[in-house]
């Protein structure tokens, strides 16, 4: 969908014109649900959070800047909406004193992950993912789902970027035991 | 290796599930929680006010009613002061009207009950018939606009209800100015400042002001009658629940 097009439906949302929101949600839910998932990391949260991501995007119709990039804009709102639920929960596993003294040690002195251990069986990406800890897989789940960098995840959960990075390598690592890697994407 | 990036997001978009009568379900709370503000309240006010302003529109036909007897019984023993006090467009139409009605109102008004009030001198009995018949034409026109004022009251706009409250208290006198076409209402600026007037309502050429208490109304009548600007006046007084209505 194009900005133009984006405009076009915030336009008629503003008139009440549900046709307009309906557009953006055949467009737009696999990625809204993509972005809320990778943050709440179940369903069921997912599907009231994105719920909440299009009717937020109604009520803010009329504020919407037209022309300003519309995919960016709906990343943020359903990221935002989706560290809001998590702070309300209290699930965002905040960086202990632990990990960043880990972190700090292991900072330049870990030699790179081993890509030649071995691969365990042939199980899926959801397996491989349960391998991870909470937290870990919150961290990947923002990075690979939520098309979050470093940065924001760190700006976002209040973790230290270097937790946040460490705990990333360390989910990789494990994820490559599994015969996953990073990818292209 | 295994892509973790496209076999994550695939896993995920095969999980997307169809939202759509959520969505909906939560935009038609919203428009359920916003149509009482716009429809439902203020129709309730209406009624409520109508209803009210009905009642209110009879008491000040009444009001009228009982300003007129007054001035008649006045009037016969002096029509002089009695015409004098008039409403300006009410004077105006008196000698023609008296003219057009002599003949009927010698049918009209019982010529003892003039005797009686007379003593039954001829020159008495002359002033007594002309205040009669001004009383008459009078009472023709304060009916008439008593009961347009009645039939207004009812679709007064709500927005008025504020102040029909402040002056439900009895007691307060009200000058209704209608200004000559053209006339600019700012034109009326000394006279406010000279007379504390409070404006309380203003339609088409027409004023209403809140006199204050202490004012000599004489003086009030006497510059009222000399500004060119004022086309009709008349100085209305609320008693009990009444309030004045256009």
């Amino acid at each position: 969908m194009t900005d133009e097009k984006f405009g076009q439906c915030i336009a008629a949302m503003t008139r009440g014109d549900r046709n307009g929101l309906k557009e953006i949600y055949e467009e737009y839910m696999p990625y809204v649900y993509r972005v809320v998932y990778g943050v709440v990391g179940k369903r069921e949260d997912a599907e009231d959070i994105s719920t909440d991501v299009f009717l937020k995007l109604w009520d803010n119709a009329a504020s919407f800047r037209q022309g300003s990039p519309h995919k960016a804009y709906i990343a943020t709102v359903s990221r935002n909406l989706a560290i809001d639920f998590m702070r309300k929960q209290n699930r965002i596993v905040l960086g202990s004193e632990e990990e960043t003294v880990e972190d700090m040690a292991g900072a330049g002195s870990d030699p790179p992950p081993d890509t030649a251990e071995t691969v365990v069986g042939n199980i899926s990406v959801k397996e491989a993912l349960d391998s991870l800890n909470e937290a870990e897989r919150m961290v990947v789940s923002m990075k690979v789902l939520s098309d979050m960098t470093f940065k924001e995840i760190a700006e976002q959960t209040g973790i230290p970027m270097g937790t946040v990075t460490w705990r990333y390598r360390e989910a990789m690592k494990r994820l490559r035991r599994y015969g996953f890697d990073e990818g292209s994407e | 290796m295994r892509d973790l990036n496209k076999e994550y997001k695939d896993m995920v978009l095969n999980e997307t599930p169809d939202i759509w009568s959520k969505i909906e379900a939560g935009l038609d709370e919203r428009q359920k929680a916003a149509q009482p503000v716009i429809a439902a309240a203020p129709k309730r006010k209406t009624f409520k006010l109508t209803r009210m302003m009905g009642y209110v529109g009879a008491a000040a036909a009444a009001v009228l009613c009982i300003c007129l007897v007054a001035p008649l019984l006045k009037g016969s023993r002096d029509a002089a002061t009695a015409e004098s006090n008039a409403p300006r467009h009410i004077r105006s139409a008196a000698p023609e009207a008296a003219a057009d009605t002599a003949a009927a109102s010698q049918e009209m008004y019982d010529t003892a009950e003039i005797d009686t009030l007379t003593g039954g001198s001829k020159k008495e009995r002359n002033k007594a018939e002309a205040a009669v018949n001004y009383s008459a034409d009078a009472a023709e026109i304060y009916m008439e606009e008593a009961e347009e004022s009645a039939a207004a009251a009812g679709e007064r706009d709500v927005a008025d209800e504020a102040k029909m409250e402040e002056l439900l208290a009895a007691g307060k006198r009200m000058l209704k100015l209608t200004l000559v076409p053209g006339a600019d209402a700012g034109a009326l600026e000394y006279l406010i400042n000279e007379f504390s007037l409070s404006p309380y309502d203003e339609y088409d050429n027409t004023i209403l002001f809140v006199i204050p208490e202490g004012i000599d109304v004489e003086e009030l009548k006497d510059i009222i009658e000399k500004d060119e600007n004022i086309a009709e006046s008349e100085i209305i007084t609320t008693i009990d629940d009444s309030i004045i209505t256009r």
